[in-house]
Parts: structure tokens; C-alpha cells; sequence
């Protein structure tokens, strides 16, 4: 036990002057967390279901405006707000934070709209509100129509809703999309616990080209102690990374005007998929630190590794906006799978059964990296 | 109860997948408390000899009773180190924190763990630069903290693998020295090196291996004395001619590099005769050496001296 803790505590110590390391583990998916969330929140809301805010200034007054008014309310893809004034307006609007302002006035026959869409507003979206704000406009004047026609008839008979129904071609595979938040804080933080490869992976060729492993096999101590040695402290790192990267999901990413990270209730979930994550990257990271000769080759290997496991994976583009095709294929990384364990904790309030699939894939994948990481230091050595 | 520290007998060993062994009937014994220079060529078999009795590498052929112990053995790692060539320590770490480390690795806690630090900074005379990152020591302190790691477990057999290569005269003088009290304290030492005056000067025997194969093995003392008696070695002012090189050859074997001048006499007198001779061709001598070997001549003799890949 002295032994290991001294394997620890050494590594650990060598951890935390490797300023590089620290930055790359840390403060890369951060700032990759708090760019993105905030950078994609638009995008994320339209297919989240977010409500998309909408300012509205009623200059009628008029129970023709107050009808249009309370027939767009029941859309419920759009939040209404009173319009300010014309400064908090234009400043609501350039910013997105608001993605229509739609004013309406007496026109000769019947109430007017004008729509000022916000520029980060999607031309669909556009679309769809100019249309809703046409139909609620339209409703309206066909009420009154009726009623010059023949008062005696109720006007709702012939708008009746139920005219349109609705099925699902199929249930949606999660039921629920995420936010911008909810997709960055899983998705870097899978890609920065996999990213100790690279420093593992350096620490162990170092001691190889060094001479210490050398040393280290002439000393008292058990051929795994050297590994656990590393493979402790970067565990441990990985569950430092998940407790950071949630908290800028909590707390910072929210002070900048971003989503707030909603973590869903089985922490039992989350710890067992934060450890099931954490031995695939080391288990990664040994294979490669075994395959690459320098720490130069390693560096590359790991990191290039990595990207492209990401990408597949739904870190950097998310698997719904992938083709069927794609988002298939994706399933090859074990990225997706961390990142789908992560989703159902966060997103689809799983339990820690319903992230088993998951979190056995990536344990199964820790356990093939390092049986065939030491096979291969095997035959090299032999 | 024998008193060698370690004996071998008819070692072999070759890599997976090599055609030739790298080691093939090695057989030695080495004195306990003595310091045994192990001598050999680039690829020569002696590192591969060294992991075998250290533990690296397995053993695969022969008999290695060590320290009293037939390998394979993991407790004989208790009792013995190695201090490898390359700088096996983390430069990121200050000396006193790799001592620490490797300290704890052998199992030191407490007391005794700060007693071997201690004495391992002691003798090494690491004390002033322990605080300081070990990137920043100078090649001498890092050949230094290398020894000094090599001491925490106090081993009772201590192989030292070119332990002064690449530092000045000062650093390689303190080592040597350190080296010298630790065999008077009772540790064998396993010396390799391609300085031969290092050798001469610190180690009592010697065996030298070439090709994976134990060609000698003997006391320092027999072998610079032997066939001492019969080598001139001649400095001259400028080579010697043909019918210089012919009279010389009817007193004994001669052989000529550059204007250094090797005889192989049949007796003393022969030796005025040859300085007759030089004389006598316009030759004036520099330098003459008549008596002892050095270390380096009889080892080139032994090994040859064509170069090595």
C-alpha cells in the first residue's frame, strides 16, 4: 500500500506541474462548454421546444386586436411578452433574445400586423410565425363574417380544430431533444474525460524512454503497481473534470445568459457512467501509450483519435441532426455511448438501469483496450 | 555458506525471434564486498546480463545464485539495485521528491524511510540542490541523484551501469570515490564502463564479454601483470622503415600503429637490443613503456580491435 501511495502521490505531483495537461484536461472543454451552449442556443431551442420569445405591442387596443391576440396565445411555440419601448425593443431584438416583435394596428377594414424578426431568427421558423399571425388575422375576420351573414350561427363550428389530427409516424427515439446546454455539457465533457489519453499515454513512453519503467521492474513492487499508479490519479482527474464541467452548466454557463443544466435525479446513473467513461479512456490511453514509440507519436495518435471518435460520436454535431445512416455509424464511437448515457441521465431522466447498456459498452470497451494493450507489450518486449 | 555474492553458471539467453543468443554459457562467480568491472563491446551481451540478474529479464538457461538466492527470486529485489545508465528519475520532480518516491516504492515510511534519504543524500552529497527541480541539476548531480536512488534500499549487491559517462572530471572523481567507500562498507558492486582506467583503478576482478560470450574472467592484478614482461611499447619520432620493421622483427613480434611501436620480446636484453636498433635507423625514442599492462591494451587484445556496428 505504501508503495501505491507513493506511485500516487508522485504522479499526482507530476500532474499538477504539467500546466499544458491541466489546461487541455480543464480549461478547454470550459470554454468549449460555455462557447457552445451559448453559441447553439438558438438552433438547440427551435428543435427542444423551447418557446421562442415574441414582443408584443398592441397599439389597437380593440377587442379585434384582443381576439387575434388570445388566438395566437394558444400557440404554444411562441412566449408572449409585452413590448417595451422602442431602445428595449431593438436591443431585445438585436441580441435574439427575442425572435419576433409583432405590432399590431387598425387598418381600414380590420386589425394590421407588422412583424420585425430578431436576426438570428430561422427563415422557417419565420415562416411558420408570419403564417400563424396570417391564420390568427384571417380567424378574425371570418368571425365578423359570419356575424354580418348570419348572427345566429356560431362562428366556432366553422373553425373547428378538430378538422386536423395529428398522429406520429414513431415514438421519438428519446422522446426529447436537448437544449444547447444540455447537448454541450455531456458532449465536451465525454470529449475532455477521453483527452487523458494524451497525458496518460506521455507519462507512461516518458518513463519508458527515461529508463525509470526499467528501474521501476528492478524494484519490490508488483508489475500492475506501476499502471495503478497512473491509472488512480487519472481516474481521479476524470471525476474532477465531471464535477467542473457540470457546474459551468449549473452556475456559468446561466451567467451569461445561456440554458441552465438540468442534471435529472439518479446520481447513482451519472456516477456509474462518469466511472464507465473514465475506464474507457484509460483503457484507451494505455493501448495507445503501448502502440505509439514517442510521446510525440502519442500526442498525435490520441489526440487525432479522439477527434475523429468525437465527431462520429455526436460531440461536435449532434446524432439527431445526423442522417439515419450517420447517426447509426455514430453508434461505433465510444463517445455515443457515453454521451447517450449522459443524455438519458440529464435530458430523459434515467435511472442508473436505464444507462446499463451504456455504461457495460464502455467498461467492456475499457477492459478490451487493456487486454490488448498488454498483449502487445508482450510481444514487444518478447 | 559460499562467500560469493553471485554465481552463474552456463548462462544462456536469446531474444524471442533473434537467430543468435545474445548470451550463451556464461559462467562466473564474483567475491562478496568485492567490485567487479564487467567489461565488454557495444552489444557485447552485458545489459542483457544485467536485466537477467535484476530481474527484467527472465531466466532462461543456466543457474544465477545471488546474494544466496537461485533466481527466480522476487525477494532478491530487496536485496539488490541497479542505477541505470539513462537518468531514471522524474526531472519534473525535485531531488528530495524523487527520493521520496522511490523511497515509498521500496516500501519506506517514517523514521527508517527519512534514515535511507538521509544517508543516500549524505553519500551522494546531494544536501544543497535537494529542494531544486532535478531538470535544472547538472549532469555530475543528476549521475549523483541516480546513485543516491540506487542506495535507499541499502542493497547488499549494487550494479552500476556506466555510472560516470558524460560528466567532468570532479563529479566522475566524487562517484568514483562514494563507489569506493561503499564496497569498504560491505557492498559488491557490479561495475560496467568503457573507461578502462576507471576500472583498473576501482575494480578487484574483472570479466570481459564479447559476441554473448564470457571471454575471461580474472583478478585486476594478474592481468596487467601478465605477459607484462615481454611488451615494449615504443614512442618514436617518426615511423620506422621497412628494414627498420625487419631487424626489429628478429628480436620478436612487432606491430606498428601510426608511430606507436608494439614488441613482443623474448627477453630483457632483447629490449636494449631493439633500442640499438632504433638508434642505430635515425629513429630517436620518446617514450618506452616496459613492464605492466594497462587495462585498455589487454582488453583490446582480448577483444580486438576492429570496430563495432
Amino acid at each position: 500500500m505504501t508503495a501505491l501511495l507513493a506511485s500516487i502521490h508522485k504522479e499526482l505531483r507530476l500532474l499538477m506541474r504539467d500546466v499544458h495537461g491541466l489546461l487541455l484536461l480543464f480549461l478547454m472543454p470550459m470554454a468549449f462548454i460555455l462557447i457552445m451552449s451559448l453559441a447553439l442556443q438558438n438552433q438547440f431551442a427551435e428543435r427542444s421546444g423551447v418557446r421562442l420569445t415574441v414582443l408584443v405591442d398592441d397599439q389597437s387596443h380593440s377587442a379585434a386586436s384582443e381576439s387575434v391576440l388570445q388566438s395566437l396565445a394558444n400557440n404554444t411555440a411562441f412566449e408572449w411578452q409585452p413590448a417595451a419601448d422602442d431602445a428595449s425593443n431593438k436591443q431585445q431584438l438585436g441580441n435574439d433574445k427575442a425572435a419576433f416583435l409583432l405590432q399590431l394596428h387598425d387598418g381600414k377594414d380590420s386589425i394590421l400586423a407588422t412583424i420585425t424578426v430578431a436576426p438570428g431568427t430561422n427563415a422557417q421558423v419565420e415562416a411558420l410565425f408570419v403564417a400563424a399571425v396570417r391564420e390568427a388575422i384571417g380567424r378574425e375576420r371570418i368571425v365578423d363574417l359570419v356575424n354580418y351573414l348570419d348572427p345566429d350561427t356560431d362562428p366556432d363550428t366553422l373553425l373547428d380544430d378538430s378538422a386536423v389530427t395529428v398522429h406520429y409516424h414513431a415514438a421519438k427515439e428519446s422522446g426529447k431533444a436537448p437544449s444547447s446546454v444540455q447537448q454541450s455539457v455531456p458532449a465536451w465533457l465525454v470529449f475532455a474525460m477521453f483527452f487523458v489519453v494524451v497525458p496518460l499515454s506521455n507519462a507512461l513512453i516518458s518513463e519508458r524512454q527515461q529508463g525509470t519503467l526499467k528501474r521501476l521492474r528492478t524494484m519490490p513492487i508488483p508489475l500492475w503497481l506501476p499502471i495503478a499508479g497512473k491509472w488512480i490519479p487519472f481516474f481521479l482527474v476524470n471525476q474532477v473534470q465531471v464535477v467542473l464541467m457540470i457546474l459551468v452548466g449549473l452556475f456559468v454557463v446561466p451567467l451569461f445568459g445561456g440554458d441552465r443544466l438540468t442534471l435529472g435525479s439518479s446520481f447513482a446513473g451519472l456516477a456509474l457512467m462518469s466511472c464507465a467513461i473514465s475506464m474507457a479512456a484509460l483503457g484507451y490511453g494505455l493501448l495507445v501509450a503501448v502502440v505509439a514509440r514517442t510521446t510525440d507519436q502519442a500526442t498525435t495518435l490520441g489526440a487525432t483519435g479522439n477527434i475523429i471518435l468525437a465527431a462520429l460520436g455526436g460531440v461536435m454535431v449532434p446524432r439527431f441532426v445526423m442522417p439515419e445512416t450517420m447517426q447509426q455509424l455514430s453508434m461505433a464511437s465510444p463517445m455515443a455511448w457515453g454521451l447517450e448515457g449522459l443524455l438519458d441521465i440529464f435530458l430523459r431522466d434515467g435511472s442508473m438501469t436505464s444507462v446499463l447498456p451504456e455504461a457495460g459498452s464502455l467498461l467492456a470497451f475499457g477492459l478490451v483496450t487493456v487486454a490488448l494493450a498488454g498483449w502487445l507489450s508482450r510481444k514487444q518486449r518478447a | 555458506m559460499t562467500d560469493n555474492a553471485i554465481e552463474l553458471t552456463d548462462i544462456a539467453f536469446t531474444y524471442p525471434g533473434a537467430i543468435r543468443p545474445s548470451l550463451q554459457g556464461v559462467s562466473l562467480s564474483i567475491a562478496r564486498g568485492s567490485c567487479f568491472g564487467l567489461l565488454g563491446p557495444n552489444g557485447a551481451g552485458k545489459t542483457t546480463l544485467l536485466s537477467i540478474l535484476t530481474g527484467i529479464l527472465p531466466l532462461q538457461q543456466g543457474r544465477a545464485r545471488i546474494a544466496g538466492l537461485e533466481l527466480p527470486d522476487d525477494t532478491l529485489k530487496q536485496r539488490t539495485a541497479i542505477v541505470p545508465q539513462d537518468y531514471a528519475f522524474y526531472m519534473a520532480l525535485s531531488g528530495r521528491e524523487n527520493l521520496d518516491c522511490f523511497a515509498g516504492l521500496y516500501g519506506l515510511n517514517g523514521a527508517e524511510k527519512q534514515r535511507r534519504i538521509d544517508f543516500a543524500v549524505q553519500v551522494c552529497a546531494l544536501g544543497p540542490v535537494l529542494g531544486q527541480p532535478s531538470a535544472q541539476y547538472s549532469g555530475g548531480v543528476k549521475r549523483r541523484l541516480n546513485l543516491a536512488i540506487g542506495l535507499l534500499n541499502q542493497p547488499d549487491i549494487l550494479y552500476l551501469d556506466e555510472p560516470t559517462v558524460g560528466i567532468d572530471a570532479q563529479s566522475r572523481h566524487f562517484i568514483l570515490e562514494s563507489i569506493r567507500d561503499l564496497q569498504h562498507s560491505g557492498m559488491t558492486i557490479i561495475y560496467t564502463s568503457h573507461y578502462m582506467e576507471e576500472v583498473q583503478s576501482l575494480c578487484d576482478a574483472l570479466a570481459v564479454i564479447d559476441h554473448g560470450q564470457l571471454l575471461l574472467t580474472d583478478t585486476v592484478a594478474n592481468l596487467v601483470e601478465r605477459d607484462a614482461a615481454c611488451t615494449a611499447r615504443f614512442t618514436l619520432d617518426r615511423s620506422p622503415g621497412d628494414a627498420t620493421l625487419a631487424a626489429l622483427a628478429a628480436l620478436g613480434s612487432v606491430h606498428m600503429d601510426q608511430q606507436q611501436l608494439r614488441m613482443e620480446l623474448a627477453s630483457p636484453q632483447s629490449l636494449e637490443t631493439a633500442q640499438r636498433i632504433l638508434r642505430e635507423h635515425g629513429i630517436s625514442i620518446r617514450q618506452l613503456h616496459y613492464g605492466s599492462n594497462r587495462l585498455e591494451d589487454v582488453y583490446l587484445s582480448i577483444t580486438e580491435h576492429a570496430l563495432r556496428d
